[in-house]
């Protein structure tokens, strides 16, 4: 796995989060972008053992995360931050129900473009605020 | 307990629930909406959370048109179009889609211009004769800001202003989109024709039945169950509408947990207290209110709720090919925990729109094969013959 985040970069996790260290290198996305194709790439079984997880984690993660500043997260808490964050937009088709990773009646996948923030963490700073 | 039954608000003697859309699919048509619509009506381009401060820029394909615009916040904080075009030779001076700058550089022989537009420099200056200039800045696009978003307007003396354009409902939103960000930003390309795709975005009787793998109970209730609008206005160059928010609606596992850390978003509309809203928002202030949405005449679908809101603009590339950009805003927050529960929002409404959009191509390939006469509009469809309505009024005009 090659996804690497913008500074601060760590793939560590916060010491009470270190249950969650092997789903790092696989879950912790920096963009809704990879983190849309990371969810067209994987079986829904490994969808659902990485939902399993965290679902049970998440209040936890989101108790943490709330003594920080969004544009200011320690490297730990950023990593873990990405984690949460590819858990909320990977939680569909376990939360509703889908048979597949993908579903019925839904417009192809294939045809989204990511764009602006889209295509980058809502972590980082505005990139047109810098000349 | 009786079914609720829709306010209605506006002019509706010149709506029509027969519409004869094989035409309207045709080349020929296709090229008078183009100069008669697109070059004429104002035309939601940019959103300015895009260009926040001075120096920074955002280019905005007008692709009916087949026009790059580029918009600047310019150095004295106003914010100008301008044709993507250098004044020496005609190329594409920004490549960039977006950015900050002191200066824009043309690639090819390295003409430059201020964030105003004023031509600053020409490299070696001495070989051209007679050239003012003050003659040769960037070339103007006419541009108004209406909240959070640019209008632009190709016309080469616009017709109307964008106030006059909008009518009644230019007002009515002042502040609404104060402190929000955008969240998410898409794009993609349709085999259809845009109006079809602009019109899917622009009713809520297919709510019932397309959405059930995504949002089964987000909207109605018990004393609703067809879902009825409960407002539905039209007007010259808008037509909107508030949805009935379900105050039973079931939360899934994750949604659960996120909502108990941020306030209520899509798909959760428990009711809250609109009062200190601008009037166009939940225009009847109906008591279980969901979401608006309002179609911003030509092809913008703009839908405004309690603490996001949403822009989708539907481009012709020709009769039958639509880009569709998607622009999703939510409140401000610097608690991560805040932007955790919005991208759980934001993703399970890309997957609704995901079957919106499943319909656009199949419907065209329908229309196109001339086995029905005309489409059948309901009431609950007013919106969609409102934008016939105006089509055909711009289309009379010489």
């Amino acid at each position: 796995m090659t996804d690497t985040q913008t500074p601060p970069c760590t793939r560590e996790l916060p010491e009470a989060f270190s249950d969650l260290a092997a789903l790092v290198p696989e879950w912790a996305l920096p963009s809704e972008e990879k983190r849309f194709y990371k969810l067209h790439s994987v079986k829904l079984e490994d969808l659902r053992a990485f939902y399993d997880v965290m679902l049970p984690r998440l209040p936890a993660i989101m108790d943490y995360l709330s003594q920080f500043k969004l544009h200011d997260l320690p490297a730990q808490a950023r990593t873990l931050f990405d984690l949460a964050m590819t858990f909320v937009e990977t939680s569909h088709p376990i939360d509703l129900g889908w048979k597949d990773t993908d579903f019925p009646g839904a417009y192809r996948w294939q045809a989204f473009e990511f764009r602006s923030i889209s295509q980058r963490s809502r972590a980082d700073p505005h990139p047109a605020t810098v000349r | 307990m009786a079914e609720i039954e829709t306010k209605f608000v506006g002019d509706m003697s010149r709506l029509s629930s027969r519409i004869e859309m094989y035409e309207r699919m045709q080349p020929a048509f296709y090229q008078q909406e183009v100069e008669k619509v697109f070059r004429r009506a104002w035309l939601v381009a940019a959103c300015t959370t895009e260009i926040p401060v001075p120096g920074s820029f955002v280019l905005a394909d007008i692709p009916p048109l087949k026009l790059s615009i580029l918009i600047v916040h310019s150095n004295d904080g106003k914010i100008r179009a301008f044709h993507n075009v250098c004044r020496h030779r005609g190329d594409r001076l920004v490549h960039t889609p977006n950015g900050c700058t002191r200066a824009f550089t043309c690639a090819f022989h390295a003409w430059s211009y201020a964030t105003d537009g004023r031509l600053l420099n020409i490299t070696d200056a001495s070989q051209f004769e007679d050239v003012d200039k003050s003659q040769y800045g960037l070339v103007p696009v006419h541009c108004e800001v209406w909240e959070d978003v640019v209008f632009v307007n190709l016309d080469k003396t616009p017709r109307e202003t964008l106030k006059e354009f909008l009518g009644d409902m230019y007002d009515q939103y002042k502040g609404f989109a104060k402190n929000r960000v955008k969240i998410a930003d898409h794009r993609l390309v349709l085999n259809t024709n845009w109006n079809l795709a602009t019109n899917a975005f622009s009713e809520g009787y297919h709510n019932l039945y397309i959405h059930k793998n995504t949002v089964p109970d987000y909207q109605g209730g018990p004393n609703n169950p067809d879902r009825h609008r409960a407002y539905l206005e039209v007007g010259r160059h808008f037509g909107r509408y508030s949805t009935h928010g379900n105050q039973n609606h079931k939360k899934t596992a994750t949604e659960e947990v996120v909502f108990r850390y941020s306030k209520p978003m899509f798909p959760w509309f428990p009711k809250f207290d609109y009062s200190t809203q601008p009037p166009g928002i939940n225009p009847s202030r109906f008591d279980e209110w969901g979401f608006d949405i309002v179609h911003i005449f030509p092809n913008c679908v703009f839908a405004p709720q309690a603490n996001t809101h949403s822009y989708m603009t539907f481009w012709p590339i020709d009769h039958n090919h639509t880009e569709i950009r998607n622009w999703r805003f939510a409140y401000q927050s610097d608690n991560p925990a805040d932007a955790i529960a919005q991208a759980y929002s934001v993703t399970r409404a890309r997957e609704v729109i995901r079957e919106d959009m499943n319909t656009m191509e199949t419907n065209l390939i329908g229309i196109l094969s001339g086995a029905i006469p005309h489409t059948v509009l309901s009431k609950q469809e007013r919106v969609i013959q409102n934008h016939y309505r105006a089509i055909d009024d711009m289309l009379a005009q010489d």
